[in-house]
């Protein structure tokens, strides 16, 4: 024990030799969990594929009535907070306490704005009675053609509202994550020395920000070429 | 651990590139590319993907074993893929092969037609009288 006397930091375990070793541990660790929360969307994308070979014409017809210029501004605001995101993690690095709270805010509010346009384009569904179930109906607009199978375009949208749902809720869990995280900074938790907390709910938003690289082409732009 | 040289330059690069890459994928929707439409807008995607995995999240200077990790979950998602793909992929030469082998499925069988005769298949489904 001795030995480390001199390298003794009040931030490592004892369980540790050193704080590099600690940090690399808990990158390990979170990483482990994050392959698994790509397993699990990994079940949803493979259903998805099956069911967007099988009923083709009605995902087309459906992807359609999704707002792809609404969904490419939310895209263009998650890679904003993930920006954000990095700009925390650099600033917690090179122990600016006061950019690293500034970062973690400005990472909060774009990610809320995201969650407000998520809830949005949800409200238009339901005005538009896209919302599976017994008021599900179809109609035909510009650019979107008319469908027999209104029952697969319904598949379509119980798709849409599972695989965005859960991704929103990953969001809302990154709220709470970040809310701590600045209440921490403002203690002066952190330091040049230990940041990892920062660095791993960093991850886990940059996680998130990628799920919904995959939705918003899977989703909103399976085919945008109006051939009326 | 206490010298720390700032990255914020990298990320704004990254950044743009990013942004370039969801013009560019909206605008791959909107063009007529047939059945390369797809595979670009999913290597889109996975650009996107690397390069918020390999700059954002620091994996690029991470050590082995935590990039191992790193790439793990989408090498355990490609299997589910490839074999997905190996039946969709090889289905028109079976069906060419063995006729009439899904036809037990309706729909199943026909997804390369653009939509036609699934009327048959499914009686029921003339919901279209909600629409108007």
């Amino acid at each position: 024990m001795s030995s480390h006397a001199a390298i003794h930091s009040p931030h490592l375990r004892h369980q540790f030799d050193d704080l590099q070793q600690q940090r690399e541990s808990a990158a390990l660790g979170m990483w482990s969990f994050l392959v698994t929360e790509v397993m699990f969307f990994a079940g949803l994308f493979g259903a998805y594929t099956l069911y967007r070979y099988w009923y083709y014409p009605e995902w087309d017809a459906a992807s359609r009535q999704l707002d792809h210029y609404l969904g490419a501004f939310n895209t263009f605001v998650l890679l904003t907070s993930s920006l954000t995101m990095a700009f925390a993690v650099d600033a917690a690095a090179s122990g600016n306490n006061r950019a690293l709270k500034r970062n973690i805010l400005l990472t909060l509010i774009l990610g809320l704005a995201f969650v407000g346009i998520k809830i949005y384009e949800y409200y238009t569904k339901w005005e538009h009675g896209l919302v599976p179930g017994s008021h599900f109906h179809w109609h035909a607009g510009p650019g979107i053609p008319d469908i027999e199978n209104v029952r697969a375009a319904e598949l379509f949208f119980v798709f849409y509202f599972t695989m965005t749902g859960i991704h929103a809720f990953h969001m809302l869990i990154g709220f709470g994550l970040l809310i701590t995280l600045y209440i921490q900074a403002h203690l002066n938790k952190f330091s040049a020395e230990y940041y990892t907390p920062v660095e791993m709910i960093g991850l886990y938003w940059h996680l998130v920000d990628i799920l919904w690289v995959f939705l918003f082409p899977l989703l909103y732009l399976i085919d945008r070429n109006f051939v009326s | 651990m206490s010298h720390h040289e700032s990255h914020v330059a990298t990320y704004v690069s990254v950044y743009i590139a990013l942004l370039v890459l969801v013009i560019a994928t909206v605008g791959v929707a909107t063009i007529p590319l047939g059945a390369l439409a797809f595979p670009i807008a999913i290597s889109i995607a996975f650009t996107k993907a690397f390069l918020i995995i390999w700059i954002f999240m620091h994996v690029k200077n991470e050590s082995s074993l935590v990039k191992v990790f790193a790439f793990l979950g989408i090498g355990w998602m490609s299997i589910l893929f490839v074999f997905l793909f190996c039946d969709y992929f090889t289905r028109a030469q079976t069906m060419a092969d063995y006729p009439g082998a899904w036809s037990h499925r309706g729909r199943l069988s026909a997804p390369a037609e653009g939509g036609h005769g699934h009327h048959a298949d499914h009686p029921k489904s003339n919901a279209e009288g909600h629409a108007h």
